[in-house]
């Protein structure tokens, strides 16, 4: 009895000092543990707590599950079952036969006979009914995870009372009696305990059991679940991989698919080897290295870039490959190594190279292959892990021989007994910051070794094979293995988290890894090469609970504690790992339509929709009543809370009211649908407006900005007023624009923005501005944008973010206000139209130094040249003072002619290589820096001989320059008739030529016309003789007949008659004379000029009417130029005279006749007037046969004549005035030159 | 009685022209030389009024005969004969001192009374002649005197004979007798043999 009393007293008092304590976490396991085939199971409390029969208490317990054995893979069961030493009480779980998540039940001798009486349990998230059957449970789902949270209220003597919730809302303020119903399912089971185990049989791969707990109160699940105020990442999902995956598979250029090994070089350049030779990464471009480099083919089993810049290459059966300065030098078997099958190398501290090989160890320096005196005892064993230790020890793995640490010449094996086996088949081998040595080891395990302590990892597995193959340690300390099968491990603070495909990564099936030396941890997989990287963005949708479709307004209505907004859904709550339903009367009243939310200063919350606003007191609890302010008619669209204490409304109709009060105050109406509302100075309002651009209200009076005054479109999106006091419009359509001392910037596609509607503008911490756009979200600096209005630049280089970082629709939805939200812990909030995107800005914390630059070929005519290498700095280590990359110190030189050069410059920067911005000259050629954006090769079609100096530099994402950048001196020779010289001497020469030539042809002519002349001149002189011979024959015989008759006649005897005849003889005798010297005249070369003629024919003219009776004038200028007339000339003249002198004399009857010579420097005339009859011209009758036609055919021949010469004859009379023959030489043909 | 010489290298000719002057009242044919080396050596002495000498003579020329005969006799008057009225020969012998010139082939009568007129002191010129008369005095020499300088009387004759006017035309125009034109004339080949006798003396000075 008393002994039943002091039972009872010490279970009062044990129960009492249980209830005493309230709220405490009894036990708690939040590791993640598999179970699979584990038949009974085994412990997991190991004696922390236990109720038994006489028990009086309640407990509450929690479980995360993550099943890998779902309904397809049926029959099996898994459980979380509470045992009571060897009997089996209740579980929970999946019972064999049921498909749903379902409860089970033992009996009375604690068997449950595989869950034969169990229960499904109840769900909120239901499987879709068929065939109008509800169905009220819920099936595991591989990839779905699940929390169960189950109570048990004890009831000594009898079975107990169980509640369990299928998973319940945890979230900050959930309570165990807000709880839907339709989540409780409600049983009696005896489940008194005393130990727990996870158990698992039949089909599938079994269950993934984590986050499990045991508290006396639901409020220490809830506050378990990461709730309290003030927690870091407390929005961003705990337990949700934080991490995101960059990978490239042969799409995005990775020569092959499969990344068998990873390393980098000391110039930073990333290698890859793959099934067949390897690849350089410089972060954007692949470069292939094989067979045709002169690699031998075959798989590459390991990478590693030693001290010198060289890069090792582990073959499988092609032995050990180096790459130094361009070409590959290999190694075999021949010169020393134990085997052709490298699987492992690593670098000491004298610089040697240590090569594991598949039958034994060497060593490999200053180009010899040596061996380690104590390594022979791994002589035929396969090295499959070499790794230098933060002191510089070298460790060492080997198959079936164990895992070393080399020291003062030996190899001093680690030893454990648990592990032994173990340690005789290792994998992969790290020692860490802290001295911890992992090894990945056997099938599954990763052992850690600290201190004296040994602890196994077991890999979660799926495949019967998922040994570790790779080990990496991060910075800041945290270790990854590779799993061939598993994908990534992550060791943190003690505990392993998978992260494999389902997180981004390429394949499961991790090959190698590799740390690089700015922190970046590489994944090369079977499929792909992956960089890790943090994950800032996270989209949120169904799956966190938010429902299907677009969402709207978002507001913090607490620290953490998110409310959005959905049209036609209602509102949602975000606890920091889900989304749920709220379910608030007050809600019905507005409809389900929400347009937007305001979380205003004094942590009320206003809730916009159609017709009116409801004012949430206090948002935490919902239940509480809430205030409607009903605007019939109106769709509010904007909220705006003002300086005072006033609430600006803006509708869908153009209305803008102010609620003060309780009081509604119209303010004015804009007609069109007000779309932003931002407090401005002064307590002036910037409205935005939906067609109409933006005004500032003032009490009234309004300024106005739209396209007329710089905006590119007048549909406003969203407004935002930063500190500096610019405001920041974004718009549909018209891109970004911002205003500032009265001045619009816009920025478009066209200055580098993704896209032209910009629906919510948030800015971060670091002076960047967050763009909503309908192409993602887009992050850029408020200085990069003050260089573009400046003209600074001509282009932004935004981050963007969309689909590949996650979002599910890459449009974020506007038209409201407010648009985003950026939280309290410095989260910025995005609605899409699928769902809420939650970017983290803090994540790129760390100032990224400049980028290094090199310059990495340089192709002619499209050929690389080989005269240029790029020589790899010196030391591994990467100093902080940026060296320029020295290519060869010589000068790249370029044969003569017409190239087309290409540089190829790189800079290796892996973070965020597209973001790396470059700019380079070809001094000599360019005036002034190119700006080449993210492209990497500079092209020039055509250098001009010369010597030049090709620069280029480069910025990362932040702007920071690097000055020095890449060089190369370049020099184009000249063709030899390029060369000064040759073009001075050719210069020379032609002109040379061209005098000689132009001299040449003005002889030739000159002495042709010589020649001309010559001819001419011994004609004439010919002709001269010839005439003068004739008249000098016969004038002085003539002349003599003249005399001799003169004589005769004067003779007495003669009779008169006679007289007469010899006066005849003697005067035909002179006229003879007188026609000889006449034509002696007109041939001798002397009489050639114009003096001449004119002076003959004046005397001419005078001798002719001698004797006639005619009175003859003449008048010859005085001075006349000797201007030459040819004999020909002379003589059609005088012939011509002749004709004119005799026509007058016989038919005119003149008395007088007058000759005049006119000379005007042209034209030489010669006029005949007499005054004597004349005749009318039109009269002449050729066929008359009287003076008057003889006239006429004298007048023909006189024309004739003057045509022969070139001349005219022109005739003028008038009966009874005489005649006026005028014979008109032109003289201006010119003298003929050369 | 006017006494005549001629010197003509054609025989015939020499003959014929001796032989009608010597038939025509008033005159008489005192000697004739074939050559003007002959001519030179002989007319000294017979010292004829007027000479009739053929500008073309075999062996030295009628020009360069009168320039001799000029030095010799400064007084004698020297017609030129000439077949063909070649201005230029003519010219050069007025410039050497010939006093006038007669074609051959004028007619015998026109001979006489050339001669005639040389004898009474005037000269026969024609535009050609006149032309090129005031084309020399133009572009004379260095020396210029009043002896060699037109009066403008003189100038006036010349002009208007360069002009092409006739004897009686000019003398008409300037409103004296065709004798004084004639001596007019005379007196200004008598210049131009100045003229140019001094400029051949200059130049022979220089050299």
């Amino acid at each position: 009895m008393i002994r039943c009393c002091l039972k009872w007293l010490l279970l009062l008092g044990i129960s009492a000092g249980v209830t005493a304590t309230q709220a405490v976490v009894l036990w708690s396991d939040l590791g993640t543990t598999l179970v699979h085939d584990t038949g009974a199971g085994f412990d997991v409390l190991g004696g922390a707590v236990k109720e038994d029969d006489a028990s009086t208490n309640t407990l509450y317990f929690k479980v995360h599950v993550d099943p890998l054995s779902d309904a397809s893979t049926e029959e099996y069961f898994a459980a979380f079952e509470l045992y009571e030493g060897d009997k089996e009480r209740l579980g929970i779980g999946n019972a064999l036969k049921a498909w749903a998540y379902s409860a089970y039940r033992a009996d009375a001798t604690g068997q449950s006979h595989e869950g034969a009486d169990y229960i499904d349990l109840h769900s909120s998230r239901p499987e879709p009914s068929t065939s109008g059957t509800s169905i009220i449970y819920e099936n595991p789902h591989r990839g779905i995870e699940c929390t169960i949270v189950f109570k048990v209220q004890y009831i000594p003597g009898d079975d107990d009372l169980v509640t369990v919730w299928l998973n319940p809302d945890l979230g900050p303020g959930a309570t165990e009696a807000a709880q839907p119903e339709n989540l409780i399912t409600r049983f009696k089971a005896k489940a008194t305990f005393n130990e727990i185990h996870l158990r698992h049989g039949g089909g599938g791969d079994g269950w993934i059991f984590n986050d499990m707990a045991i508290a006396t109160s639901f409020g220490d699940l809830v506050a378990m679940n990461g709730n309290e105020i003030g927690m870091e990442n407390r929005e961003l999902g705990k337990g949700e991989p934080l991490f995101t995956f960059q990978s490239w598979r042969s799409e995005q250029g990775l020569p092959q698919d499969r990344v068998r090994a990873l390393a980098q070089t000391s110039d930073g350049y990333l290698w890859v080897g793959t099934d067949d030779g390897v690849a350089r990464f410089d972060g954007v471009r692949f470069v292939s290295y094989g067979l045709p480099e002169g690699l031998p083919s075959g798989p590459v089993r390991t990478l590693f870039g030693d001290s010198h810049g060289s890069l090792w290459i582990g073959s499988v059966g092609q032995g050990l490959i180096r790459w130094q300065g361009g070409h590959f030098t290999t190694f075999t078997t021949v010169d020393g190594l134990p085997s052709d099958s490298i699987s492992a190398l690593a670098e000491d501290d004298e610089g040697r190279l240590w090569i594991g090989t598949d039958a034994g160890l060497a060593l490999w320096r200053n180009g010899q292959i040596t061996s380690l005196k104590a390594a022979e005892e791994f002589k035929g064993k396969a090295v499959t892990a070499l790794f230098k230790d933060h002191e510089g020890n070298m460790w060492l793995g080997a198959t079936d021989a164990g895992v070393f640490k080399y020291r003062a010449g030996e190899f001093i094996p680690l030893a454990d007994t648990a592990t032994k086996e173990l340690l005789q088949d290792p994998h992969s081998l790290l020692v860490d910051k802290q001295g911890r040595v992992w090894i990945g080891a056997g099938d599954d395990f990763v052992l850690c070794r600290d201190g004296e302590q040994w602890r196994p990892y077991r890999i979660p597995r799926h495949f019967a094979r998922s040994y570790a193959c790779a080990l990496g340690e991060e910075p800041d300390g945290t270790v990854w293995a590779g799993s061939v099968s598993e994908g990534l491990l992550e060791f943190k603070e003690g505990k392993l988290v998978t992260i494999n495909a389902s997180s981004g990564l390429s394949d499961n099936a991790v090959e190698s890894l590799l740390v690089d030396r700015d922190g970046n941890l590489w994944v090369g997989t079977e499929v792909g090469l992956n960089l890790l990287r943090q994950k800032n963005l996270f989209a949120y949708d169904q799956k966190q609970g938010l429902g299907y479709g677009a969402v709207d307004g978002l507001a913090e209505i607490a620290p953490g504690v998110i409310w959005a907004g959905k049209p036609g859904d209602g509102l949602y709550r975000w606890d920091g790992r889900n989304f749920s339903r709220l379910m608030s009367a007050n809600l019905s009243i507005m409809g389900q339509q929400i347009n937007t939310l305001l979380a205003s200063r004094d942590g009320s919350c206003w809730v916009a929709g159609a017709d009116g606003l409801l004012h949430f007191r206090n948002p935490m609890k919902t239940t509480d009543q809430a205030e409607l302010f009903p605007l019939p008619g109106e769709n509010i669209v904007s909220l705006c809370e003002d300086p005072g204490r006033g609430l600006w409304v803006g509708t869908r109709e153009g209305q803008l009211w102010r609620l003060e009060n309780q009081k509604w105050e119209t303010q004015t109406n804009l007609l069109h649908a007000i779309t932003a509302i931002v407090p401005g100075t002064n307590g002036a309002m910037w409205i935005g407006t939906e067609g109409d651009g933006v005004y500032e209200f003032r009490g009234g009076t309004r300024a106005h900005l739209d396209t007329g005054n710089g905006l590119l479109s007048d549909l406003i999106r969203a407004l935002y007023l930063d500190a500096q006091g610019t405001l920041w419009i974004g718009t549909a359509g018209g891109g970004l624009s911002w205003w500032r001392h009265g001045h619009i910037t816009t920025l478009t596609t066209r200055e580098g923005l993704p896209d032209n509607t910009i629906s919510e503008i948030l800015e971060d911490g670091k002076g960047q501005l967050w763009l909503g756009s309908n192409r993602g979200i887009n992050c850029v600096g408020k200085t990069e944008l003050e260089e573009l209005a400046a003209g600074k630049i001509p282009a932004v280089y935004p981050q963007v973010y969309g689909r590949a970082e996650g979002m599910l629709s890459e449009e974020c939805s506007g038209g409201f206000c407010p648009a985003g939200l950026k939280s309290q812990s410095g989260q910025l909030w995005f609605p899409s139209l699928k769902g809420v995107v939650v970017v983290d800005p803090q994540v790129h914390l760390s100032r990224m130094p400049a980028p290094t630059v090199l310059l990495e070929e340089v192709l002619v005519d499209g050929v690389p040249s080989s005269g240029f290498q790029i020589v790899p700095p010196a030391s591994g280590e990467r100093t902080e003072k940026l060296e320029p990359a020295k290519s060869s110190n010589t000068v790249l030189k370029l044969g003569p002619g017409k190239h087309r050069i290409e540089f190829q410059y790189t800079s290796l920067g892996f973070d965020a290589p597209e973001r790396i911005r470059f700019r380079y000259r070809l001094e000599g050629l360019d005036s002034d820096w190119v700006e080449a954006g993210n492209r990497r090769v500079a092209f020039y079609s055509y250098v001009p001989p010369g010597s030049y100096q090709f620069h280029v530099i480069a910025c990362n994402a932040d702007g920071l320059w690097n000055e020095t950048g890449a060089t190369l001196a370049l020099t184009v020779s000249k063709f030899f008739w390029q060369t000064w010289w040759f073009l001075g001497l050719s210069a020379l020469t032609l002109l040379a030529l061209v005098v000689g030539v132009v001299r040449f042809a003005v002889k030739r002519r000159l002495q042709r016309r010589l020649q001309q002349l010559e001819q001419e001149r011994a004609l004439e002189r010919e002709r001269t003789r010839i005439a003068q011979d004739l008249h000098d024959e016969m004038g002085a015989k003539l002349c003599r007949i003249s005399f001799l008759s003169e004589d005769a006649r004067r003779n007495h005897h003669v009779s008169s008659e006679l007289q007469h005849q010899i006066i005849s003889i003697s005067d035909a005798s002179r006229d003879v004379l007188h026609s000889l010297d006449e034509i002696v005249w007109a041939v001798n070369p002397q009489n050639d000029t114009l003096e001449h003629v004119a002076s003959y024919l004046g005397h001419y003219a005078q001798e002719y009417f001698q004797e006639t009776g005619i009175e003859c004038k003449v008048d010859i200028p005085e001075r006349l130029p000797p201007y030459p007339l040819s004999s020909q000339l002379r003589h059609h003249l005088l012939l011509a005279v002749h004709e004119a002198f005799t026509n007058a004399l016989k038919h005119s009857h003149a008395s007088q006749i007058s000759v005049f010579v006119v000379y005007d420097g042209a034209a030489l005339e010669i006029v005949v007037s007499d005054n004597g009859d004349g005749f009318n011209p039109s009269v002449i009758d050729p066929a008359v046969a009287d003076s008057r036609a003889a006239t006429c055919n004298g007048l023909r021949n006189m024309s004739r004549r003057l045509a022969d010469i070139g001349g005219r004859c022109l005739i003028e009379s008038q009966m009874g005035r005489g005649v006026t023959i005028r014979f008109v030489l032109p003289l201006n043909q010119p003298v003929e030159k050369w | 009685m006017i006494t005549v010489s001629i010197v003509d290298d054609e025989k015939g000719l020499r003959e014929s022209i001796g032989k009608f002057i010597e038939g025509s009242p008033g005159f008489r044919c005192v000697s004739a030389y074939p050559s003007a080396e002959t001519a030179l050596k002989h007319l000294p002495q017979d010292r004829p009024d007027v000479v009739l000498m053929d500008i073309h003579l075999t062996g030295m020329s009628g020009i360069e005969c009168v320039e001799h005969l000029k030095t010799m006799m400064p007084e004698i008057q020297v017609m030129m004969l000439t077949i063909y009225e070649d201005t230029d020969q003519i010219f050069r012998a007025l410039s050497a001192g010939a006093s006038g010139y007669v074609l051959k082939r004028s007619t015998p009568a026109r001979l006489l009374e050339a001669i005639k007129d040389l004898k009474e002191g005037g000269s026969p010129m024609s535009s050609s002649i006149a032309r090129k008369v005031v084309a020399s005095f133009q572009t004379s020499g260095q020396i210029r005197d009043d002896k060699t300088n037109l009066s403008p009387r003189e100038q006036m004759v010349l002009e208007s004979m360069a002009k092409g006017l006739t004897y009686k035309q000019t003398a008409d125009q300037l409103g004296i007798s065709i004798d004084t034109i004639r001596t007019y004339v005379r007196r200004i080949y008598d210049k131009l043999h100045v003229q140019s006798r001094t400029e051949a003396v200059a130049k022979y000075l220089q050299h």
